[in-house]
């Protein structure tokens, strides 16, 4: 891991002790880590427990497999904010009144009203908040040309 | 007049848009800066979650899931804070959005042709208490197919109505300014750009060829975020997330420049809540990119042991995929902009999955054949690739 970085930030007696502390707590089926607690949770739904949660286990106990550590950095993706629009997309200007004739739908108007998922998202709504808008915008539209 | 409405943009926002006019009979032009292999945007590289509430999907998993907990789960994420000002309009979508999740949402993309992979993933797991942060459920219905699976019901509807004449599209034309008369939008101006035969995601030159002006009663936005600008979003980031971070990378094309949202404010409309952003934690960088600072998201699975850059754990609830924004706020307070998970061969076997249709193949192709070879030993083709080939060590 410090080879990576180029740099002795990573202890490793540091990071052996936290995960053998964290090893310790698997030894019973309730423990006071969240994290296990969470995995064992999480294993009450089948589709976890079929595709998505692993056995909890020891991380170091050498018959789980090598260990793997894996660099993590920031990567950008979504603006959650942007055009204010009204529920006919219509977009406001600094008064908040429609200017005529345009409307904003998608990502540029925050997925709605200038952002539909305040500071954080659920997830699955990125998409979702394209169709929702981008098909409110059409129709919007098409009745005022009427 | 010519065309009835423009729509700027040939995302999936802008493509649904168009798709919605020509079918009320209208004539629409649809304009977009990137040549025609990028159609359909970033909502094509995406994984293809969908949202959705009380599903066929969840009731056959075992989910119980209500409007009233999917409201409350939205309240809690959003924290909603400017009800009078910033806030208004975005709390009345984020209402009507859950409703259109919980009702006529699946049924409208059924009858599309779109179909969902039975497995319904829980993301944004939260780890606080009932009206916090996260999903109460599972929800994140992945459609089979993936994000081309997702755009192509409306690209095909806006494709029909290009043979019938409804809608014209115009790749490479950039629009720079929106034309007003008397208080009102009544057109688009901008620069036709060179010819481009890149592929799908690259850049495109930015070479002008010639101008153009175009006039409607209707002008739709569908342009995207600054997602791939990452000086604007370190122009715009939060004070609450820390310092901007000095090193990102992107998880969307360069094109996503944001560039619209600056011509609509000079034409008088307002942009609300700018310091509000999604941007992830677990980005690796693609060995194989096809954009600058192309990164991937691990999906994560929760077992992974997530440290610090100077390896201290991060405290409860930072666990993988369960506050996205909290965890990336703990991680900016270190000082450093990266971390580590560690974790062991069972749980990458198990619980790494990488976003995006192209990590996806086994979705994205819709090969059930390959979709069943994840219950068997040994991580994805990509995971594996990625170990093989990126700053993955073992």
């Amino acid at each position: 891991m410090n080879k990576l970085t180029g740099s002795e930030l990573i202890k490793l007696e540091e990071v052996e002790r936290q995960i053998k502390a964290r090893d310790l707590e698997i030894n019973n089926s309730f423990t006071k880590d969240l994290q296990i607690t969470a995995l064992r949770g999480a294993r009450n739904y089948i589709g976890d427990k079929l595709i998505r949660v692993a056995k909890p286990h020891k991380i170091l106990d050498p018959n789980n497999g090598p260990l793997i550590a894996v660099r993590l950095n920031l990567l950008s993706r979504k603006t959650l904010g942007g055009l204010q629009t009204d529920l006919s997309c219509r977009v406001l200007d600094q008064a908040g009144n429609p200017l005529k004739g345009l409307y904003a739908a998608g990502e540029v108007s925050g997925f709605g009203g200038g952002g539909v998922h305040g500071y954080r998202s659920l997830e699955g709504t990125f998409l979702g908040g394209c169709l929702f808008t981008g098909r409110q915008a059409g129709r919007a539209a098409a009745k005022e040309l009427m | 007049m010519k065309y009835d409405a423009i729509v700027v943009g040939a995302g999936l926002a802008g493509l649904v848009a168009a798709a919605e006019l020509a079918d009320a009979n209208k004539r629409v032009l649809l304009l977009d800066q990137e040549p025609e292999s990028s159609m359909g945007g970033q909502a094509w590289w995406s994984f293809g979650g969908l949202f959705l509430v009380d599903s066929p999907e969840q009731r056959r998993m075992g989910i119980k899931d209500s409007p009233e907990l999917a409201w409350q789960d939205w309240q809690g994420a959003a924290g909603f804070d400017k009800h009078e000002d910033e806030d208004y309009w975005g709390m009345k979508w984020a209402r009507a959005y859950v409703d259109f999740a919980a009702g006529e949402k699946r049924e409208w993309l059924a009858k599309q042709g779109v179909k969902f992979f039975p497995v319904v993933g829980w993301a944004e797991r939260g780890g606080y208490l009932a009206e916090e942060h996260g999903n109460s459920v599972p929800r994140f219905h992945i459609v089979w197919g993936t994000g081309p699976g997702i755009v192509k019901p409306f690209e095909n509807r806006v494709r029909e109505s290009m043979k019938r004449g409804t809608i014209i599209y115009q790749p490479r034309h950039q629009v720079t300014e929106l034309l007003c008369s008397q208080g009102m939008i009544v057109g688009v101006s901008g620069n036709i750009l060179v010819e481009s035969q890149v592929n799908r995601g690259e850049a495109s030159s930015r070479d002008i060829k010639d101008q153009f002006a175009y006039y409607a009663q209707a002008i739709i936005i569908t342009s995207g975020g600054i997602g791939g600008n990452i000086d604007l979003i370190k122009e715009n980031w939060p004070q609450r997330l820390g310092n901007p971070p000095k090193n990102m990378i992107s998880g969307v094309p360069a094109h996503v420049d944001g560039k619209m949202l600056h011509v609509t404010e000079k034409a008088g409309g307002r942009i609300v809540n700018r310091d509000r952003m999604w941007h992830y934690t677990e980005g690796i960088k693609n060995w194989n990119p096809i954009w600058h600072k192309h990164g991937i998201r691990i999906l994560p699975g929760p077992s992974s042991i997530w440290l610090d850059a100077t390896g201290k754990r991060f405290p409860a609830p930072n666990f993988p995929g369960f506050d996205t924004l909290g965890t990336l706020e703990a991680i900016q307070a270190t000082g450093y902009d990266y971390s580590w998970f560690i974790l062991t061969e069972k749980i990458i076997e198990k619980e790494f999955a990488l976003s995006g249709s192209e990590q996806n193949p086994d979705l994205t192709e819709k090969s059930i054949k390959k979709v069943l070879s994840r219950i068997l030993p040994g991580p994805t083709a990509p995971v594996k690739a990625f170990m093989e080939k990126a700053k993955i060590s073992s």
